[in-house]
């Protein structure tokens, strides 16, 4: 199928880090480690517990570990924040204390509780009795209880507030697994032709004046396909990139770079070099003057024809060839 | 591609405590530039003795200007473009590879040993990558010694 369309936003979202990439986790060894959109699923009212949180043997869990940060800010895995873990962290945590009578744990690094109303509502959690432990989760194992009760987990990790190791038991442990870059990021960037940032997502034209264009004209990008975000970071960022498109095609013209190859047909001898370097096309050969012609807009500037050119006919805006010597003339003066 | 004689200067050698090198990098605009601006904002740290001339393509880079550059005094060329197939102009990097060997040959002719070229890729997401080609070139170019070209 093909459409042609004069604009593109890349919104292509994330991956869910795989936590089987963290086996002493558990996760898919033991029954009730569960990753965090798996228990936000059980939280739905339509999904399959009907909104109940229930382990898998159906009973009600005594003690709910929330493990922070799972693949996310860990030198092994991704060095980034993946910004959104820590508010859904204590999303749950607020609905496991609400909907349940288990003590709920949460493992953390930081809290990092940037948004508007985030800190308060840290803080509700706190006050509703949450317990949290600042460190890392070195393992979960499993345990029996002496008295024959029904099998349980430990959670095993340093306590850096207090400089404790410290064994946590609970029925059931809630994983945050980090956003990582879709697994065909690199194939879509390549398409489009827009790089990625070392983290793998993709990247911006400027980090800080033009953060939803591209290096491609017309292609703009939104949501977690840049990086990790939150709901209103990404509507903030779709907004912006739709507002960006519609004030070209109110405007219905596009302006392009003035960065352009033009041949200066006196020079020319019509040797046809330029013709097979041109990537776009956008050099045709004019048999009646036998010399060759640059169609300004679908020249995109890069300058190989200028390059190539045996009989430096072709001039590249911006980029000539005086101005290249003159900047390496200047560069390689004398000093001092 | 013809190199104007006027601006030719004869090259005094310099003294080897204070030589420094000096080394010219051509980056192309969307991944080199962009990667050694990533390196800048990253303040990740690279040899002084590098100077960046822009290029909105590797495939810009016309043989004359490194051939220039070892003329006004440059002891190291680095010409650094998008990885193969990552081109923002789709194969202007492929274009340069092919030039470069060439150009390495015509410098041999001339008595610069092809060392002093170097063509890397560099993508926009590799700014430490940038910094460690900028002083592996200048540590190079420092253990060669200065260029002497017969004038």
């Amino acid at each position: 199928m093909q459409i042609t369309v004069g604009n593109i936003i890349i919104a292509t979202g994330y991956d869910l880090f795989d936590v089987r990439r963290i086996p002493q986790y558990g996760y898919g060894r033991y029954d009730n480690v569960v990753t965090s959109l798996e228990f936000e699923r059980m939280l739905n009212a339509t999904g399959p517990t009907g909104g109940k949180v229930l382990c898998k043997n159906g009973e009600a869990p005594r003690a709910i570990g929330i493990v922070h940060c799972v693949g996310s800010r860990d030198e092994n895995y991704n060095r980034y924040c993946s910004r959104v873990c820590c508010m859904a962290a204590l999303k749950f945590a607020h609905l496991a204390i609400e909907r349940t009578d288990a003590d709920v744990y949460q493992f953390y690094i930081d809290i990092r509780a940037f948004g508007k109303g985030y800190e308060e509502f840290y803080s509700r959690v706190l006050s509703e009795g949450s317990t949290v432990i600042r460190g890392k989760v070195a393992e979960v194992v499993p345990a029996l209880r002496t008295d024959g009760e029904s099998p349980h987990l430990i959670v095993r990790c340093e306590d850096t507030l207090i400089s404790k190791y410290r064994e946590i038991p609970v029925d059931m442990v809630v994983l945050c697994n980090a956003l990582e870059p879709q697994a065909d990021a690199d194939e879509v960037g390549r398409i489009f032709s827009i790089s990625r940032s070392p983290d793998g997502f993709f990247m911006e034209r400027h980090p800080k004046l033009d953060p939803v264009g591209t290096t491609t004209d017309g292609v703009y990008i939104a949501g977690c396909s840049q990086g990790p975000k939150d709901i209103p970071d990404t509507v903030a960022q779709a907004q912006a990139s739709a507002a960006r498109i519609l004030s070209l095609i109110g405007r219905g013209q596009v302006l392009i770079d003035p960065v352009r190859a033009t041949v200066n047909e006196k020079l020319c001898g019509g040797c046809k070099t330029c013709l097979s370097l041109c990537p776009y096309t956008a050099i045709t050969f004019d048999e009646a003057n036998e010399v060759a012609i640059v169609n300004e807009a679908l020249c995109k500037g890069c300058g190989t024809c200028v390059a190539a050119c045996p009989a430096s006919a072709i001039t590249g805006a911006g980029f000539t060839d005086e101005q290249i010597l003159a900047e390496l003339t200047g560069l390689l003066a004398p000093v001092g | 591609m013809v190199i104007a004689a006027d601006r030719e200067t004869a090259i005094e050698t310099p003294k080897v405590e204070t030589w420094q090198p000096r080394i010219v990098a051509f980056l192309c605009n969307w991944c080199s530039y962009t990667g050694a601006d990533l390196a800048g904002i990253s303040r990740i740290q690279w040899d002084p003795s590098v100077s960046i001339v822009r290029v909105m393509c590797s495939g810009r880079m016309d043989p004359t200007f490194v051939v220039k550059a070892f003329r006004l005094g440059a002891d190291g060329v680095i010409i650094s473009g998008c990885h193969p197939g990552d081109c923002h102009y789709q194969e202007g990097n492929y274009k340069t590879l092919r030039r470069v060997h060439l150009l390495k040959r015509l410098l041999v002719g001339f008595g610069i040993d092809s060392e002093r070229l170097r063509l890397v890729w560099v993508s926009a997401s590799e700014g430490d990558q940038w910094a460690e080609t900028a002083n592996d070139m200048a540590r190079e170019i420092r253990s060669l010694g200065p260029l002497r070209l017969e004038t």
